[in-house]
């Protein structure tokens, strides 16, 4: 039983992993399928203004979308918006802009792995048998 | 988790606050188990890892509060829960009460530096 237990903070370490890189990717818009009329595009600052401010656009007045700061700056109120999930094509009003994983979005998938890695070796070392 | 810090600074060098929430989680765990550790010379897995969920409870009410700036950002969340779940493993291995005080010391010192880091970056 007590051999199982240890393996719980490990399982929560893989899980909360996957919400981050979930959630990084997720602000890419890639993963996403957007259709509708952009009806506001609020900009909102963090604990560094200019440097990790926060974008969120809203769809058709109901639908609030956090995005990466390049899909902020290019959409405005009016723009009609059409994608399909995981196109890396958006399609803004007759143009299309091709979408990409921001850089915290890349380095969430090498980071995340690094961090299972640690958690699993620190689990077996703790599962290891006692010396007698 | 000195690596892990090191890491994050490599990884995301435009959120310099994601350590700081990494190491906020941790230390919010250090100092709740090094404190069951006065009554319990051993915890057992089930509650070490009972109170790094509390610390992420704690951590989910801070982030949708007083660290709301623009929105709860899921990313502070899942850092800082990762922090508080890694800071069972010391304990897990078998930490003891003899080791006690330097957990305590290093739980305060780990929240002091999290906390301080994200207000610090708030106010700049």
């Amino acid at each position: 039983m007590r051999r199982a237990l240890v393996w719980v903070p490990f399982a929560l370490v893989v899980a909360l992993g996957l919400l981050v890189v979930g959630e990084l990717v997720l602000r890419t818009a890639i993963p996403r399928e957007l259709a509708g009329t952009v009806t506001a595009v609020d900009r909102r600052t963090e604990d560094q203004p200019g440097v990790d401010d926060v974008w969120f656009v809203t769809l058709d007045g109901n639908r609030e979308v956090r995005v990466e700061r390049p899909i902020g700056e290019r959409l405005e109120s009016g723009d009609e918006i059409v994608k399909t999930a995981w196109s890396r094509n958006l399609h803004v009003n007759d143009e299309e802009v091709r979408l990409s994983l921001s850089p915290e979005a890349r380095a969430s998938l090498w980071f995340v792995p690094l961090i299972w890695l640690l958690a699993g070796g620190l689990t077996l070392a703790t599962t290891r048998p006692s010396e007698p | 988790m000195s690596v892990v810090v090191l890491a994050i600074h490599v990884a995301f060098p435009d959120h310099p606050d994601y350590a700081g929430h990494f190491a906020a989680g941790a230390g919010m765990t250090l100092g709740g188990l090094s404190v069951l550790l006065l009554w319990h010379e051993k915890p057992a897995p089930g509650r070490a890892t009972m109170l790094a969920l509390a610390a992420v409870g704690v951590g989910a009410l801070t982030e949708a509060t007083i660290f709301r700036l623009a929105d709860f950002d899921v990313v502070d969340f899942g850092l800082q829960s990762i922090g508080a779940v890694f800071a069972t493993y010391p304990f897990l291995y078998g930490a003891t009460i003899e080791r006690n005080l330097i957990g305590i010391l290093a739980g305060l010192a780990l929240l002091a530096v999290g906390v301080g880091h994200i207000v610090w970056l708030t106010d700049a």
